[in-house]
């Protein structure tokens, strides 16, 4: 696109108020003063000492078209200070730090694991593992579902995908969580974010992993599948790449998932007899399930970097500007969803709606969007099957984790008459 | 005449081709892609909409036979 020769086209404003979306002081209870900036000024520059200068895109066609102009902006990870992206080499960064056409090939990598064909053999056991889960609490009359369901139950789904042994499930998950905590965040040194520092046993762990995938007789896995992927020049995948996006893909299939169970039964739960409404039409779910995904997107931003100057909507953003593109906010944005769009409506996605930003938009839309999909469904009907009423604890209060690129309670407490 | 065929093997429900080209493919209950024969939109739609996918789960046929390479010509950007 042009340049700002269009006069009506000026720079980003300061953001009305006091709002930084990487500040989990913000981030945790972001949603008035982001109905404030849709309606002011839907694209803002943030600024907060102690944290990265970001672009906010607040509105549902600006992110969107965000999202699609890849040329334009790049994606530079989850980090918004580019510092550490642009001192990685091409080889070493994950798919989401990458653009076409690296991007395209690591792509098919991913692929190779998290496909609908290559899901749905894990389904059963995933089934499985959502029933067994939730039977352990089923005969009590209390439960915190957080981290008695929806955090146990997508690491043993993706370490499953990926063909890792059942044990590795509790590792994973103790490793991912460690990552986003305060105290890790205290170690980065950072006001923002999480720890940059990787668990060495942990990486080592899974790289014996896949130097046994490597033997001919290795199981035909997802890894194996890795291992043995060319592209079509011929050449493989190094087992340095192959590691870092069997852990991208544990990294992004646990917390995102975790959410998105957590977002749906908390949704569910707020509305007096919703729950139990599903319960007894479940082809309700499916719809509940893509309005958890706009309501409460389980990655409420992500980051982008302008590669040129390029107009979005009618502000110039510059070269070199890093984009918080909010998919909390366009998800909610009034114009494209009406005045209901900060509530949850379980029809919404029954008849056809505008494609919602719970797994983002465009080239790098999730690529485990299908098995989040089917570990909901296994899950909540795990749910439903045993316990066929509930309610969230007396006085409970809602309560947002404190990192700033996810949105989902902190814990959930519920109460429920005990299954026989 | 254009005909779409979507892998429901790869189709991970982004439905980038429904907005692109809604008169050739909806989206079913189970969020995949579904095609509509014949496709409905101008042609240079359907091939957009086969470039657009995430996940490479369009092809697209020209009375049988496939043209999904020329469809893409462009680079691909999935």
């Amino acid at each position: 696109m042009a340049e700002a020769a269009d006069h009506h086209v000026v720079g980003a404003a300061p953001a009305q108020g006091s709002f930084h979306p990487i500040d989990s002081a913000d981030s945790r209870c972001p949603h008035a003063k982001l109905q404030d900036l849709r309606a002011s000024t839907p694209i803002s520059i943030a600024e907060r000492e102690g944290f990265p200068t970001v672009t906010v895109v607040t509105k549902y066609d600006d992110v969107a078209n965000s999202f699609r102009n890849w040329r334009a902006f790049g994606n530079i990870s989850s980090d918004p200070d580019p510092t550490r992206h642009d001192a990685t080499p091409e080889d070493e960064r994950v798919i989401i730090g990458l653009d076409p056409p690296a991007h395209t090939w690591v792509r098919r990598l991913s692929q190779l694991a998290m496909a609908p064909a290559a899901v749905d053999d894990a389904l059963r056991y995933v089934a499985d593992v959502a029933e067994a889960l939730v039977a352990r609490f089923a005969g009590q009359s209390r439960a915190e579902l957080v981290g008695e369901w929806a955090e146990p139950l997508p690491s043993r789904a993706i370490a499953r995908v990926l063909g890792l042994p059942e044990e590795s499930a509790s590792i994973l998950h103790d490793w991912v969580a460690s990552q986003f905590t305060e105290s890790a965040r205290a170690a980065s040194g950072r006001r923002y974010g999480g720890s940059i520092r990787e668990h060495g046993d942990f990486v080592e762990y899974l790289h014996d992993q896949i130097r046994q995938r490597h033997r001919d007789d290795a199981p035909d896995d997802a890894i194996t599948r890795m291992v043995r992927y060319r592209r079509d020049d011929g050449s493989g995948f190094t087992d340095t790449q192959i590691g870092i996006h069997v852990r991208l893909l544990l990294n992004a299939g646990n917390e995102t998932t975790t959410s998105l169970l957590s977002n749906l039964v908390y949704r569910l739960l707020e509305q007096p007899g919703l729950y139990e409404q599903v319960g007894r039409d479940r082809s309700l779910l499916g719809p509940a399930i893509e309005e958890s995904l706009r309501l409460d997107a389980p990655l409420q931003l992500l980051i982008r970097r302008a590669n040129r100057n390029e107009v979005v909507g009618d502000t110039l953003v510059r070269d070199g500007d890093v984009l918080a593109l909010s998919t909390l906010s366009a998800n909610r944005d009034e114009q494209t969803w009406g005045e209901s769009a900060s509530q949850f409506a379980v029809e919404r996605f029954a008849g056809s709606a505008p494609a919602h930003m719970g797994f983002g938009v465009g080239i790098h839309h999730c690529v485990g969007a299908y098995l989040a999909r089917q570990t909901a469904i296994l899950g909540v009907n795990a749910l439903l099957d045993a316990i066929p009423s509930m309610r969230l604890e007396d006085g409970y209060g809602y309560e947002n984790v404190s990192y700033h690129i996810f949105h989902r309670p902190r814990r959930l407490p519920v109460t429920f008459a005990p299954r026989p | 005449m254009l005909e779409l065929n979507v892998d429901r093997g790869r189709c991970q429900g982004a439905r980038e081709c429904v907005q692109i080209a809604p008169a050739s493919v909806r989206i079913d209950a189970t969020m995949t892609a579904v095609p509509i024969a014949p496709a409905g939109d101008p042609e240079s739609a359907i091939f957009e909409a086969v470039r657009s996918c995430p996940n490479n789960a369009i092809r697209v046929f020209r009375d049988g036979a496939e043209i999904s390479a020329i469809a893409s010509d462009r680079s691909r950007n999935g």
